[in-house]
């Protein structure tokens, strides 16, 4: 087929009507670059059309429309601005805007959109007439001149911040068609690690930030949702949920629903995020979401449906994929047990294909008068792979399926009450239900179960009695927010953000009588409740010093109040079938029996001041300086305010280049960057107190005190000194894109947990501050337009990270040579060692020969067990401006992986990979019958120590293949504006050489556990394959 | 020009200092309690601390997987075929450091006496003088780390005290010089639990003289655990046992012997001391491995312990049925009486269920003295010490008798160890009275030590600081100091 006819079978819309009338650029305001940028930017269509006199004498009104030069596509959310007069508006979903009501006379229009390219124009505007100017944007990753606003003390553009900052555009967004926050920053930004993934609905992901900076910290990202501080759980975890009975938990990140988000801002290390302050050395992830454009009302409606397929679980050698993929049949992990799984589903698999569906409808416009909103509404549903049979007859609970839905409502309102002052006022609820499987690594858990067949803890091997447990989670999160912006003068600015974050979790977990493993039964009602109230200022006045130096001055402080409130309430033994709620909850079965109660309330309060100053000369060249004053968490029971603060100091430079005559054209910007700063890192709560707790609540004549952790009075939050240098690079016409920044970083002040000696009587560990740690890595990205054509356009896109850190001195801990910690699960920290790493004591010497296995008589550091490095790529092809492919795929490296289920199954001697070792030995031990395994195989199966089933956790996935199809407007009914059918693949191939066959990237607790990753009894990302239509009108 | 930006400037860095030290953090917290609160002179508060360091002992029997799961099943006086104990060293008496139920039962037996202690620092701080010489919390807070010093000694080879590294919390007014963590042998710890014991003594008798109530009117724990009388009785039992084992330990016999009968005639027959199970906190490890779930795996009366483990019964009486009528080792079969019962059959496999009634629910206290214990340590003295072998059987028979069992017989031979030991000498009868009295409560180690029990292969007493000289089957007859101790404390090098 002729590439003219695919053409034409593509886009029957004819050829003349797809570009705009005219292709010149009427003005040219800032003519430097060379003939192939001219193409480009007459690509950029300027036309001055006339329009029919409006009724006003004196004044006329501009219109046009913002497309997307790579895809020929409207652009939603362009800012258009005509420069000096406060006029403004941005652009609806077709791309069309209009500015009203504008003063006869000659004006420059500027338009901007993070992530693109600006353009300005000059336009005349004669009075009663309409002015019609369009624009083309094209992607620019080194858009100096986007206002960023996270790490700095108020708005500024890029060209101006010393500090690398990645942007995600809700264009990009758009093309990865995210299901949760997690898709949006996985592979996305250089320095962002997104880790753990699974077939179990409803759980999220962690998110770090440059890797692991702290030992014992969070190492958490704060976040921040228009100018907010949300909770900073992290996951929504508790004693029902992730460690205890699900392996999973759901995030707070997770909370907020993609298609809302306008743009997410990241800074990632201390040089960054100094201006936050004692809790910010693990960076900072802010996400705006959408707003209002003037203009009448715009819709937008998207409809997904997916179905998503579990794939093989377990090595190749088991064809049953540890029974969870087929219940049929026994072996090969029993060969004594040959008949089949006794609940085996209808299927003849404990997997199925799990369905979703997701909705999203949004409405922007506002009034010529300032006002603006946005009201969006969203629901989807997802389930989980695990097939959990029907509930039997009789049977009132339990057996329900793993699902999470999600309702998602958003308001956000705009308007100008004054000259200079805007105000934006943005709230948003989110409701979130999870029916959770029990799983992960428990004796009741689901997983555990079918593989350690009649090994496991179901009577007979009835393996769906573990789905007579019901685990319900509920969280509501709600979010409110204004945001007001007082510019008396183009010099004063002030910024003032109020908001309110409230979230509550409720797990409500029921075994009902007759349990298998707690025939009495159980409910456990678990509640969670965090509130944070946010008050942020931020000032600045910016000031021309001489003709080629301009200051700016910016000030402010933060407010930071946050309460966490718990109350769980444990009934165990009911009195009878039936509701089996607290209330049928008796004590008179046996004892131990009823009700028992815990209530608990954390307070938490910080704040502090900050003041920076920024000098640019000619701008092109920026010297900031500033400093954060706070102070961190004390614990004090009557809230007694303390100034023992902390001084935060920051220092950034960057010059463009590029701006220089003497630079070449060819690469049109090139910009160097520097940045040093500090923040920190806080104590763990409870750290600096001795704290006792009551034992026995439910017995109140009993009741009594009994330690529950040792506090240390002299411990100090942790500081990182971090220093970062990097270039921005654009060249051949914008065509190839190049980012670099290389940081370093030293953490003193190290929290550990120093285990006084047992005979001390203290069991409980101390926290302390010996530690040092060093940090270092390289952050890149490249964006390459291959192919531009006038049909066609193909870019490729890629990332690249690499960190290492390295124990420096754990003080007085640690003991050995080298000096080491032992931590848990065969791990430990080791001066001049990354960490954590996993380490063993009965490695093999001689692992790869066919012979037994010979000890080492050392300890061994085996690897770290978090990944050092992440690559992940991308590429666009766009045909005609309306037929798009997307692939994109991560991967991560540098790291071991435990998988713990295959251990204990080894440890009970029912692991496939080991059938026939212990044969195979003794053969060899009577007959010297030559051995088949390895030493190393051997020595993992007959001893199946944690030390032995570490492995190389690296792997790279396509993560997602989409087609997308912008339908001709001559198929759309008349009020549409323009919709676009997509197919979506995720998941469509995982590279590996992790030989459990788990998915080295599905990680028990994956949202929580930071140090100690295990791959076991985990249900394996599955493959989905989505279907959606998105529409405006 | 640059005056107005100056003054700009000036204002601008005016509303940054107020701004800055405007700045404040704080955190509450509720649901916990902050120690110094715990310093007040509330009567509420510091009984219930004394309750709290109740619960710090009871840790020592159910931190998972338990002090008594794991030792005693070294010991058969549980058989435990459950995956806690690793079948292949801890049931043979032969443990690591390393394991877990050493490593816990080391640190929660340190920890209880600390809490007890910790009830009389606080004390100190909290009340007046006068009050506090005669508060019956002190008492209970002294004997408490007595009981703790007996675990510790009954157990563990040697011992250490750090009390003065657990920042300031230590009791700091025993002129204790032990408190370097240095290794003390077994025989300074029982020194200790005589120390704890007769200041508990000297405690409790001060308040019964000062007409003191019970502090604790209602509840469990108030039915005797707090007082006055009954603490005087359960401190003379607790210094009955200091004495007895010291004599044991061949520490001036003659004198030791004669305190421990002393202070054991002082404590009636039907006296029982508990450490209150409180089912909050932890459930009775032996409940929860029988009655509440299978993890015990089968029957832990040692009545069908497979031959295998074994070979030889125990003290030559046949490994199955050995008592099947004494009350005191009573069990119920699963799979002809299944009430209360977790499960009929052992998972996995056909092997019956059989729990012990020593243990019947998930709240079952531990008993720490007992007047039957009592009558055999006179029985012991009257053999060990003056070789009256009458005085010696009316003393077991008075335990017998208290159970509901008849008589032994009177063979009247004093007997020496041997093993298998057929004969039913009057040794072999303490040992198997000792046996049947104190079952699964944790006394049958120090037993096997101080007698240097033929019942340990090779006859003769282990260090675990010499591990690597274990043969195979060998048993150790004290359990070693805990890896977790060994790794910080330089005293101690781990083997």
């Amino acid at each position: 087929m002729k590439l003219s006819r695919l053409i034409s079978w593509f886009d029957p819309v004819p050829h003349d009507r797809r570009r705009t009338p005219s292709r010149a650029r009427a003005i040219p305001l800032r003519w430097k670059y060379g003939p192939g940028r001219l193409g480009t930017v007459l690509g950029a269509a300027v036309v001055f059309i006339a329009a029919p006199s409006l009724s006003a004498q004196q004044i006329g009104r501009v219109q046009g429309t913002v497309r997307a030069g790579e895809s020929g596509q409207p652009l939603q959310g362009v800012q258009i601005s005509l420069q000096g007069t406060g006029l403004g508006v941005l652009s609806g979903a077709d791309g069309r805007f209009v500015i009203a009501d504008v003063p006869a006379g000659s004006y420059t229009v500027g338009v901007t959109l993070i992530g693109y390219g600006g353009e300005e124009q000059q336009i005349a505007v004669a009075a009663g007439a309409t002015v019609t100017v369009d624009f083309t944007l094209f992607v620019r990753a080194v858009e100096l001149e986007a206002l960023v606003v996270t790490g700095t003390a108020t708005a500024a553009r890029r060209r101006e911040i010393g500090n690398s900052i990645a942007v995600i555009t809700s264009q990009q967004i758009e093309a990865i068609n995210p299901v949760n926050i997690d898709d949006i920053l996985r592979g996305k930004a250089p320095g962002v690690t997104v880790q753990g993934q699974t077939g179990t609905a409803g759980a999220g992901s962690q998110v770090l930030l440059r890797g692991l900076g702290s030992i014992e910290g969070r190492n958490r990202p704060l976040i921040y949702v228009d100018g907010i501080r949300l909770n900073d759980r992290g996951a929504y975890e508790s004693g029902s949920t992730a460690t205890g009975n699900t392996g999973q938990a759901a995030t707070v990140l997770n909370s907020i629903d993609p298609a809302d988000i306008d743009r997410v801002e990241i800074i990632k290390g201390a040089a960054a995020a100094t201006l936050y302050g004692t809790e910010a050395s693990a960076g900072v992830i802010q996400i705006f979401t959408k707003r209002g454009t003037t203009g009448a009302p715009r819709w937008s409606l998207s409809v997904e449906t997916g179905i998503a397929d579990p794939l093989q679980v377990g090595p190749d050698e088991d064809p049953t994929g540890l029974h969870l993929n087929d219940c049929t049949v026994g072996g090969p992990l029993r060969p004594d047990q040959t008949g089949p799984d006794p609940d085996c589903p209808e299927s003849g698999s404990w997997l199925k294909s799990a369905f979703s569906q997701d909705y999203h409808l949004s409405v922007r416009g506002g009034t010529a008068g300032g006002f603006t909103y946005y009201g969006s509404g969203g629901f989807a549903i997802q389930e989980g792979i695990a097939n959990v049979p029907d509930r039997p007859e009789g049977v009132t609970v339990g057996y329900d399926d793993n699902e999470a839905q999600d309702l998602n409502l958003r308001g956000n309102f705009g308007f100008q009450p004054a000259s200079g002052l805007n105000v934006r006022l943005n709230s948003a609820y989110t409701r979130r239900d999870i029916g959770w499987i029990p799983d992960g690594d428990t004796d009741r858990g689901f997983y555990n179960n079918v593989v350690f067949l009649d090994e496991g803890a179901t009577p007979d091997n009835q393996d769906g009695l573990v789905f007579q447990q019901d685990i319900d989670q509920a969280i509501d999160h709600f979010t409110i927010s204004g945001n007001f912006d007082w510019t008396p003068s183009s010099s004063f600015t002030n910024r003032l953000n109020i908001g309110l974050d409230w979230s509550n979790s409720r797990t409500i977990t029921l075994r009902p009588l007759g349990f298998f493993d707690f025939p009495e039964g159980s409910r456990v009602w678990d509640e969670e409740q965090t509130r944070v109230i946010t008050v942020d200022y931020a000032g600045s006045w910016s000031q021309d010093i001489t003709d080629s130096w301009r200051s700016t001055l910016s000030w402010g402080g933060q407010l930071n109040d946050r309460e966490d409130r718990g109350l769980r309430v444990d009934c165990r033994g009911f009195i009878a079938p039936g509701e089996q709620v607290l209330s049928e909850c008796q004590e008179a079965q046996f004892e131990g029996g009823g009700i028992g109660l815990q209530e608990d309330r954390r307070g938490f309060r910080s704040g502090g001041g900050f003041a920076e100053a920024r000098f640019g000369w000619k701008d092109r060249f920026f010297l900031s300086g500033g400093v954060r004053a706070d102070a961190f968490s004390q614990i004090n029971q009557d809230l007694d305010l303390t100034f023992d603060f902390l001084l935060y100091p920051k220092v950034q430079a960057t010059y463009t280049l590029s701006d220089e005559d003497f630079w070449p054209d060819w690469i049109e910007t090139f910009r160097i960057r520097g940045a040093w700063g500090e923040s920190g890192e806080p104590p763990p709560q409870n750290a600096l107190q001795t704290l006792w707790q009551i034992a026995g609540a439910d017995e109140i004549p009993e009741s009594g005190f009994i330690i529950q952790s040792v506090g240390n009075p002299d411990i100090v939050a942790e500081r990182t000194s971090e220093f970062e240098l990097g270039f921005d690079a654009s060249m051949f016409d914008d065509r190839v894109v190049l980012q670099a920044t290389g940081f370093h970083s030293k953490t003193t002040d190290g929290i550990l947990f120093n285990p006084l000696l047992p005979s001390s009587g203290i069991v409980e560990d101390i926290p302390v501050n010996p530690g040092e740690w060093t940090r270092k890595g390289v952050e890149a990205s490249f964006d390459v337009v291959a192919l531009d054509m006038d049909d066609f356009r193909l870019s490729v896109n890629g990332q690249y990270q690499w960190f290492d850190n390295e124990v420096q001195s754990l003080g007085e801990l640690g003991t050995g040579d080298p000096v080491c910690l032992d931590t848990d699960f065969s791990q430990r920290i080791c001066v001049g060692d990354a960490f954590p790493q996993a380490f063993g004591d009965e490695q093999a010497e001689n692992p790869d020969e066919f012979a037994l296995p010979v000890l080492m008589d050392t300890t061994l550091n085996l690897g770290r067990t978090i990944p050092n490095q992440e690559f992940s790529a991308g590429l666009t092809a766009n045909f005609l401006g309306r037929l798009t492919f997307d692939v994109f795929g991560s991967g991560q490296f540098g790291h071991i992986l435990i998988d713990d289920a295959a251990q204990e199954l080894a440890d009970e001697d029912i692991w496939p990979q080991c059938a026939g070792v212990d044969d195979a030995v003794d053969a060899f031990e009577d007959n010297g019958t030559p051995l088949p395994f390895t030493a190393a195989e051997i020595l993992r199966c007959t001893d199946a120590d944690n030390e032995h089933w570490f492995f190389s956790g690296d792997y790279f996935r396509i993560q997602s293949a989409s087609l997308t199809y912008q339908l001709p407007e001559n198929w759309l009914p008349g009020w549409f504006e323009r919709a676009s059918l997509q197919f979506q693949v995720t998941n469509l191939a995982l590279f590996t050489g992790y030989p459990t066959g788990a998915d080295p990237d599905a990680i028990l607790g994956g949202a929580v556990n930071e140090l100690f990753r295990s791959s076991g009894y985990t249900l394996p990302v599955p493959r989905t394959f989505t279907l959606r239509l998105r529409a405006n009108f | 020009m640059m005056k107005k930006q100056w003054t700009t400037y000036g204002a601008v860095a005016a509303l940054l200092a107020v701004t800055a030290f405007a700045g404040c953090s704080d955190t509450a917290i509720v649901g916990s309690t902050l120690d110094g609160e715990l310093a007040r002179g509330d009567e509420g508060i510091q009984l219930a601390l004394a309750r709290g360091s109740n619960s710090e002992l009871t840790d020592v029997f159910t931190v998972d997987p338990g002090y008594k799961r794991v030792l005693l099943a070294g010991t058969d006086d549980i058989y435990d075929g459950g995956t806690a104990t690793d079948e292949e060293n801890s049931q043979i008496g032969n443990w690591e450091d390393s394991d877990i139920g050493i490593v816990n039962a080391w640190q929660q037996a340190f920890e209880g006496s600390w809490a007890g202690l910790k009830v009389v620092n606080n004390a100190i701080t909290a009340f007046s003088e006068e009050r506090f010489q005669t508060t019956p919390l002190v008492a209970r807070g002294y004997l408490n780390s007595a009981h703790a010093e007996k675990l510790i000694g009954d157990f563990f080879c040697e011992a250490a005290y750090g009390f003065d590294h657990t920042g300031g919390l230590a009791l700091d007014n025993l002129g204790d010089s032990e408190f370097d963590a240095s290794p003390v042998g077994k025989d300074s710890v029982f020194r200790r639990m005589v120390t704890f014991a007769e200041l508990a003594l000297a405690q409790a008798e001060r308040a019964v003289a000062a007409g003191e109530p019970n502090p604790a009117n209602e509840g469990v724990l108030s039915d005797g655990h707090f007082e006055p009388e009954r603490l005087v009785t359960a401190a003379h039992g607790a210094l009955a046992q200091a004495y007895h084992a010291l004599a044991s330990l061949g520490v001036d016999p003659g004198m030791n012997w004669s305190l421990a009968v002393q202070h054991a005639a002082q404590v009636p027959t039907d006296f029982v001391e508990w450490t209150i199970q409180d089912p909050a906190v932890e459930d009775n490890e032996f409940w929860d491995q029988s009655w509440g779930n299978n993890g015990a795996d089968t029957e832990i009366t040692l009545y069908s312990a497979p031959s295998t483990e074994l070979p030889q019964g125990f003290l030559g009486v046949p490994a199955t049925f050995l008592w099947p009528d004494d009350p005191r080792v009573g069990f119920q079969d699963c799979t002809v009486d299944d009430r209360g019962c977790h499960t009929p059959f052992a998972d996995g496999d056909d092997t019956p269920m059989w729990v012990p009634l020593k243990y019947p629910d998930e709240g079952s206290d531990d008993e720490m003295v007992t007047g039957t214990e009592m009558r055999l340590i006179e029985a012991e003295e009257a053999l060990v010490n003056r070789g009256d072998l009458n005085g010696f059987y009316d003393k077991v028979d008075e335990a017998r008798a208290f159970h509901g069992v008849g008589p032994t017989e009177r063979p009247m031979v004093v007997g020496a160890f041997e093993w298998p030991n057929a004969e039913d000498d009057a040794m072999s009868i303490l040992d198997r009275e000792r046996y049947l009295d104190l079952h699964m409560e944790g006394r049958r180690l120090f037993d096997l030590y101080r007698w240097d029990h033929p019942f340990i292969t090779g006859n003769h007493v282990l260090s675990p600081r010499h591990a690597s000289e274990l043969g195979g089957g060998t048993r150790m007859s004290c359990a070693p100091v805990a890896e977790s101790e060994c790794t910080l404390n330089p005293n101690f090098p781990c083997p």
